[in-house]
């Protein structure tokens, strides 16, 4: 890691630069209500200032809600299948964070056992700039250990008194800032204080802290208490909304498309979501998680649970977003605090 | 910039061509299956328990256990129950046609290696003959390195018994115990009649020297593992292949998780004792 | 399914639209007709044949001559395909069952009412047993040549069994109820590309309900946007009425 300074009034032609030299992707106000990130244009369109996206920012650059991922042709009896990949180069700018956390999440799941190209390939072809953020009353990162992100972006801007403290995590956001910005220097004492300071204050403003922890010691013990989890999911619509606006959630569904000529087809994954009651069901009718109780059980095991197993890490960032977009007010934040007073009492 | 010609991904099948098919219940056929590569072909090798994902062109691609012998380099063969639009169309299909495979797929296998030298029970439900099979030959091969053998296997009738050559062969031989039951008999039926779990309290190997594999519907393992435990086999040398819903094989979907294990790549077959505090294992 | 197969397309009431959103299916029309023998087609063709093997059928039963001619399809296709809101739920032809048939004619007809042959509007599955369903309103023509195409192949056609919210979050559409308006997407089926909410105004279930809907977390949901009782029975009855959820 690098610590550089980048004056403010340096800081717009940076930016103008990169939105001209790159396939730019930002925050841009969408509606009254959101933000989304796509492609920027102009200085302008730029807003750093938002608060809330749908859908997260990368997450449908590099896992697209629906993906093709083979294409295949057949002619009389010989069939032909193709790999389709797409890793065309994209900087992503503005990217908190949470999110940030929840791509490396998404590395490790999509490089783990098997390499996943369709995933990899548009990963090693993004830019990824971050940058600070407030935190809004759904937020919960700190509580996640995801508030802080140290690897997986090039370059990370925080905003100081006249200057932006800039964190070069690779050689590529080296030379990015080298090139395209002007009167660089490296951060000193001062820079490295106010830095921490700010930090330390960002860290002062969450008003959720769940105790994931005491969720993964205390799953076992509330696992089979049927009364609390018909409590915790009574009004789910089984909607899979809380997965599909997620950073870190990745399963998906597979399904073949043909022309009519039956000729050409293509495979295409596209989200899934373990809320959704199809997830545990196979062929012949058995289904694994038959009602919303073990579904959102399952869920909050995997967010909470699996992944602590499976690679040392939570698969939630506390980004919040599944909390603001359940039309029926589950919150995984208040469901750890739920789990912690049910076994406490 | 979307590439097409690129290299092959992790999500690509290989073709390959249906060389026999044998109808051997109402609803399950054999198919044989040989890769038109004939290097891959060579190439292919797999263990007892692995599956594979087979595609037909344009409908869509499922999982499938192998069930013939790993020995068996000519081709590899699949016994395929016609219950939804994959299998429905394979069903449907002529010898020659093409399909598309991936894999073998599933680092948890039978563990043949460890079941040397030592008694082996193999319990089967249904369709669940089908990966066992492989195991089968495969040991038989090499019988002399194994111990007792016993096969149970339950059938719903005695229509839908599987494999009944093999079954009457090994009838015949003196170094297998057999025992077959079915749930609902005919009026020829004259064996035992029930589930398979019925007949576990009659095996007299003892626990310390035995190893144990299991596969069957999801909901036969409760009852199974319960007697298995009644009889004090150690959770460690009872294999269970799980299946579930997979949707690409290889890790990524997530649908087959068991808690923290995903049954394509850390199973099909786990340890009782690797799964034995997982919920929603068995 | 081998060879081309026999597909008879049918009327019944609604406004026709159905048809007219399969005709228009323009450039795969070609393809369409190339891959099946079209030998009924109220809209399209004039020429009738009592031979076919799929039908697809669209508007809902809403008087005795409508059942005997259901019940006549139903005899003769192997595979009926129900096209569309009317045929599927009942659609908004259901509405008038909530006045009672007789004050619906009424109010249509007036004093020649009695010349009506009109019964309580049903979906066609209360006639006859639909395999796959196109629904909503109009329905979505790319579902209706997948549907097609599905049992050329010989496959269950894949007909969304979730709601509409997964289509939105596909999108990455800005959740209507953020904008201030109320929607019945989380129990509606999906399958429409989330068409409403995507320009901007609450889904109104025109594809029916999924299998499981939380009904009553869907009524707390408009309840807790300030609607009154009546306007929850509205939502919930505009395309819905047959199906009777609340
Ligand atoms: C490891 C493993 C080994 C298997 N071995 C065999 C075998 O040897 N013989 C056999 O007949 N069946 C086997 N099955 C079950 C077989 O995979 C399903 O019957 C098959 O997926 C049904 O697909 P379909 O397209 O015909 O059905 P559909 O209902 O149309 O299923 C659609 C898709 O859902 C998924 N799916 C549905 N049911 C299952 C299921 N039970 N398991 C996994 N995915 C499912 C598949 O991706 C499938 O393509 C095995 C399953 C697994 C997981
Ligand atoms: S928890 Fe909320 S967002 Fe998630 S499926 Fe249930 S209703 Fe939908
Ligand atoms: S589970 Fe919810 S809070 Fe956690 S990362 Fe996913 S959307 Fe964000």
């Amino acid at each position: 890691m690098l610590y550089k300074i980048l004056p403010r009034d340096s800081y717009q032609s940076f930016v103008e630069n990169l939105i001209r030299n790159f396939d730019f992707i930002g925050p841009k106000r969408k509606d009254k209500a959101t933000h989304e990130f796509t492609k920027i244009t102009s200085f302008g369109e730029l807003d750093l200032s938002y608060k809330k996206t749908t859908i997260p920012p990368a997450k449908q650059i590099l896992f697209p809600s629906t993906e093709e991922i083979v294409e295949y042709r057949r002619e009389d009896n010989s069939i032909e299948f193709r790999p389709v990949v797409e890793h065309s180069l994209k900087l992503l700018f503005g990217v908190h964070s949470c999110d940030i956390n929840a791509i490396n999440f998404l590395d490790k799941v999509f490089s783990t056992d098997f390499s996943d190209d369709n995933y990899l390939s548009k990963r090693r072809n993004m830019v990824i700039i971050g940058t600070d953020c407030e935190p809004r009353e759904t937020c919960f990162c700190l509580a996640m250990g995801k508030e802080y992100v140290t690897a997986g972006f090039d370059l990370f801007l925080s905003e100081l008194t006249n200057r932006y403290f800039v964190r070069v995590a690779t050689s590529q956001g080296n030379k990015l800032i080298e090139k395209y910005a002007s009167g660089i220097s490296s951060a000193g004492e001062k820079d490295f204080k106010e830095y921490n300071e700010k930090i330390g204050d960002f860290r002062k403003k969450f008003k959720l802290s769940p105790d994931a922890k005491s969720f993964y010691d205390n799953f076992d013990l509330i696992y089979n208490d049927e009364e609390f989890w018909k409590k915790v999911a009574k009004n789910c619509f089984s909607c899979g909304s809380c997965c599909l606006v997620c950073p870190t959630c990745f399963c998906f569904n597979v399904r073949d498309e043909i022309e009519l000529n039956l000729k050409e087809g293509k495979r295409i994954r596209e989200w899934d979501s373990c809320m959704i009651p199809e997830y545990g069901l196979v062929a012949g009718g058995h289904n694994f998680r038959p009602t919303k109780e073990n579904r959102l059980k399952q869920r909050y095991q995997c967010k909470l649970k699996t992944f602590v197993d499976k690679f040392n890490t939570y698969a939630c960032v506390g980004c919040g977003r599944c909390i603001e977009t359940c039309l029926a007010n589950i919150s995984i934040a208040s469901d750890i605090d739920s789990v912690r007073k049910e076994v406490t009492v | 910039m979307k590439e097409k010609e690129s290299k092959k991904t992790i999500y690509v099948p290989d073709i390959a061509k249906i060389t026999r098919i044998e109808e051997v219940t109402p609803t399950e056929k054999l198919f044989n299956i040989v890769f038109e590569e004939p290097k891959k072909q060579e190439e292919f090798s797999f263990k007892p328990g692995q599956f594979v994902e087979l595609t037909v062109f344009g409908v869509g691609e499922a999982p499938f256990s192998i069930t013939s012998n790993p020995n068996n380099k000519e081709y590899f063969q699949l016994c395929i129950r016609n219950i939804g639009n994959v299998s429905g169309a394979l069903h449907r299909m002529k010898e020659g046609s093409k399909v598309g495979i991936r894999g073998p797929f599933g680092n948890g296998y039978f563990p043949y290696e460890k079941m040397k030298n030592h008694n082996v029970l193999i319990i089967a439900g249904g369709l669940g003959l089908a990966p066992l099979m492989s195991l089968i030959r495969y040991i038989l091969d090499s019988r002399d390195d194994y111990k007792e053998i016993m096969i149970i296997y339950g059938a719903v009738n005695p229509a839908s018994i599987l494999y009944k050559e093999d079954i009457g062969e090994w009838c015949k031989r003196d170094d297998i115990r057999v025992c077959l039951t079915v749930d609902n008999p005919d009026d020829k039926w004259t064996g035992e009649i029930g589930v398979c779990t019925n007949l576990i309290p009659r095996v007299d190997f003892p626990p310390e020297d035995t190893k144990v594999v299991v596969c069957g519907p999801p909901v036969m393992y409760k009852y199974v593992v319960q007697e298995l435990e009644k009889k004090e086999f150690a959770p460690e040398d009872v294999y269970l292949s799980l299946e579930r819903r997979m949707e690409c094989g290889v890790g990524k979907c997530n649908h087959c998780h068991i808690g923290n294990k995903l049954s394509c790549v850390d199973g099909p077959v786990f340890s009782l004792w690797e799964i034995k505090n997982l919920k929603e294992a068995i | 399914m081998s060879g081309k197969p026999k597909v008879g397309i049918f009327g019944f009431t609604g406004c026709g639209g159905c048809q007219l959103e399969i005709l228009d299916a323009e450039d795969k029309l070609v393809d369409l007709a190339s891959a099946v023998d079209i030998v009924h087609f109220t809209e399209a063709i004039t020429e009738h044949s009592d031979d076919y093997e799929i039908a697809l059928v669209e508007g809902s039963i809403s008087t005795n001559h409508d059942v005997e001619r259901i019940k006549k399809i139903g005899s003769i296709a192997k595979i009926i395909v129900a096209i569309g809101a009317c045929a599927c739920t009942g659609g908004l032809n259901c509405l008038k069952n909530l006045y009672g048939v007789e004050k619906a004619k009424e109010l249509v007809y007036g004093d020649k009412k009695d010349w009506i042959d009109a019964i309580e509007t049903r979906p066609i599955d209360e006639y006859v047993k639909v395999d796959y369903y196109a629904r909503g309103c109009p329905p979505n023509r790319f579902e209706i040549l997948q549907i097609v195409k599905a049992l050329i192949l010989g496959k269950k056609p894949e007909i969304p069994n979730y709601p509409v919210c997964v289509e939105c979050k596909r999108l990455g559409n800005t959740c209507v109820y953020d904008l201030g308006m109320t929607c019945m997407g989380p129990i509606a089926r999906a399958g429409c590309e989330a068409r409403c909410p995507s320009n901007g105004s609450g889904c109104e279930a025109c594809r029916g309900v999924i299998d499981e809907p939380n009904v009553n977390a869907q009524k707390d949901l408009l309840a807790e946007r300030g609607l009154t009782v009546e306007d929850i029975m509205e939502q919930f009855n505009l395309y819905n009425a047959c199906k009777k959820l609340v």
